[in-house]
C-alpha cells in the first residue's frame, strides 16, 4: 500500500500542488489523470525520488520513503516516457545488472529472474538484442522487466500510451492487466483519458482533485 | 641505402624517447582528464573556478613554453628540479589531460539526464553509475575526438628537444647538420608516418569495437 499525506511542491511561486493525499491499495491500478503541463510528471518523479517535494510524507507497506530527493534503493520502479534503457547492454543485461550490482544478488538468480520476467512480458526474441533494435513498445516491456527484477513495491509508468501505436497500446494495457492480476501495485500517470479508463481501479484527476 | 643504415641506430634510439614519452602521456593523460572533466561538473565553485583556470593555461598557452617552464623555471624558482624526461612527461600529461578533460566534459554533456534517472531508480550509486552506465557511452562518443588529439601528440612529442632530450627529431637534425643532407628529415617523417598511421588503425579498431550499439 502506498500512502501519501499533505504532499506540496512549488516552483519559485508557482505552486504545482498542495496538501495532496492519495492511497493505493495492494494490487490497485490507479491513474493520475489531467491536461499536459499541470504537474503529473513532477508528481511522479517526487514518487519516484528523483525530485524533493516541499512537504509531506510517503509510506509504502508502512516504511517512510524519503522525499529529498536524495533516496536509495529501488522500492518504486520506473517506467519512464524515454524508457531510459542503457543503449550499451543487452535487453536482458539491462534487467539483470541493477539486481546482480545493487541487489548483489547470483548471477544465475538474476539471469533466472530475468529469463522468467522475459518470458512472461513476450520478449523471448529479443534478450540478446540491443536497446537500438527494438521497437517503442519492446523497449516499454524491457523497462518494466526491468523494473520489476528489483521487486519494487509498486510500478509508476510516466505516460506509457504515447509514442506507441494502437496495437502497442493494446499489448501495454495487457501486460498492466496481467500484473495486476499478479497482485503488482501501479500507478500510471497519462493524458490518454480512454487508455485510463481502460486499466484504472481508481483516478485521480490532477485538473480538479488538487489544491492550488 | 648504406647511409640509411648507419643513421638507422640513431634514429631509432630518438624513436625510442619518442615512444615512451608517447605512451606515458597517455597512460596519465586519459584517467586525470577524466578526473578533472568530473571535477568540471562539480557544484563547489572554489574548485571548479581553479579547474578552470588550469585548462585555460594549458590550453592558452604553447606546450613548448609549458615544457621550459616546467623544466627551467620551477628549477630556478627553487620549486622542484625535474630530471629532463620526468619534466617533459609531467608537463605532457598536465597539458593533454587539460585537452582530454574538455573532450570528456562535452562527452558527458552529451548523456542524457534520463539515464541518471533510470540508473537512479534502479538504486545504483554515483560512482556505479558513472562506472557502469555513464562513462563507458562516454568512451563511445569521444573516441573519435580522442583519436585526433592521440596523433597530435604524436607530433607533439617532438617539442621535447627544447630541453635537449633526445627524441626522433632530434637525432635526425643532429644527422642532418652534421651529414649535410636533408635524408634523415626524409627519414624522420616517414617514421612519424609509420607511428601515426599504426595509431590511427588502433583508435579505428577501438571505435569500430564499441559500434555494437547506438
Amino acid at each position: 500500500m502506498l500512502e501519501i499525506k499533505n504532499l506540496s511542491k512549488k516552483y519559485a511561486e508557482q505552486t504545482i500542488f498542495k496538501n495532496l493525499n492519495l492511497t493505493i491499495a495492494d494490487g490497485e491500478v490507479l491513474t493520475i489523470v489531467g491536461p499536459s503541463g499541470i504537474g503529473k510528471t513532477t508528481f511522479l518523479r517526487i514518487v519516484a525520488g528523483l525530485l524533493a517535494a516541499d512537504t509531506g510524507e510517503m509510506q509504502l507497506n508502512g516504511q517512510d520513503l524519503d522525499l529529498s530527493g536524495e533516496r536509495t534503493g529501488a522500492d518504486v520502479g520506473v517506467i519512464f516516457q524515454d524508457f531510459n534503457l542503457f543503449p550499451q547492454f543487452t535487453v536482458k543485461e539491462n534487467i539483470t545488472l541493477a539486481p546482480i550490482m545493487v541487489n548483489k544478488a547470483a548471477k544465475n538468480d538474476a539471469n533466472d529472474l530475468a529469463d522468467q520476467l522475459i518470458d512472461q512480458l513476450g520478449l523471448a526474441d529479443q534478450s540478446n538484442q540491443y536497446p537500438f533494435q527494438l521497437s517503442g513498445g519492446q523497449k516499454q516491456r524491457v523497462a518494466i522487466a526491468r523494473a520489476l527484477a528489483m521487486k519494487p513495491g509498486i510500478l509508476a509508468y510516466d505516460e506509457p500510451t504515447s509514442g506507441l501505436d494502437e496495437e502497442s497500446t493494446d499489448r501495454v494495457i495487457g501486460v498492466i492487466q496481467q500484473l495486476k492480476s499478479q497482485g503488482v501495485t501501479q500507478l500510471i500517470v497519462t493524458h490518454d483519458l480512454q487508455f485510463a479508463q481502460a486499466i484504472a481501479d481508481k483516478t485521480f484527476d490532477f485538473g480538479t482533485d488538487v489544491e492550488r | 641505402m648504406e647511409y640509411i643504415l648507419t643513421i638507422l641506430p640513431s634514429l631509432l634510439d630518438g624513436l625510442k624517447m619518442t615512444f615512451g614519452v608517447f605512451i606515458l602521456t597517455l597512460i596519465g593523460a586519459i584517467p586525470l582528464g577524466i578526473i578533472i572533466s568530473t571535477i568540471l561538473k562539480t557544484d563547489i565553485y572554489l574548485l571548479r573556478w581553479l579547474i578552470n583556470g588550469y585548462v585555460w593555461i594549458m590550453r592558452g598557452t604553447p606546450l613548448m613554453l609549458q615544457i621550459v617552464f616546467v623544466y627551467y623555471g620551477l628549477s630556478l624558482a627553487h620549486i622542484a628540479t625535474l630530471p629532463r624526461f620526468e619534466a617533459a612527461v609531467v608537463t605532457f600529461i598536465l597539458n593533454y589531460a587539460a585537452y582530454f578533460a574538455e573532450i570528456f566534459r562535452g562527452g558527458l554533456q552529451s548523456i542524457p539526464e534520463g539515464q541518471y534517472d533510470g540508473a537512479k531508480v534502479l538504486g545504483f550509486t554515483r560512482w556505479q553509475t558513472l562506472r557502469k552506465i555513464v562513462l563507458p557511452q562516454v568512451t563511445k562518443i569521444v573516441m573519435p575526438s580522442v583519436g585526433n588529439e592521440v596523433i597530435n601528440l604524436v607530433k607533439d612529442t617532438s617539442l621535447v628537444y627544447v630541453i635537449g632530450l633526445g627524441d626522433l627529431m632530434r637525432a635526425g637534425s643532429i644527422a642532418a647538420a652534421r651529414d649535410v643532407t636533408l635524408l634523415p628529415y626524409l627519414l624522420v617523417g616517414l617514421l612519424y608516418l609509420i607511428l601515426t598511421a599504426v595509431a590511427t588503425i588502433v583508435m579505428r579498431r577501438i571505435e569500430s569495437k564499441l559500434n555494437f550499439y547506438r
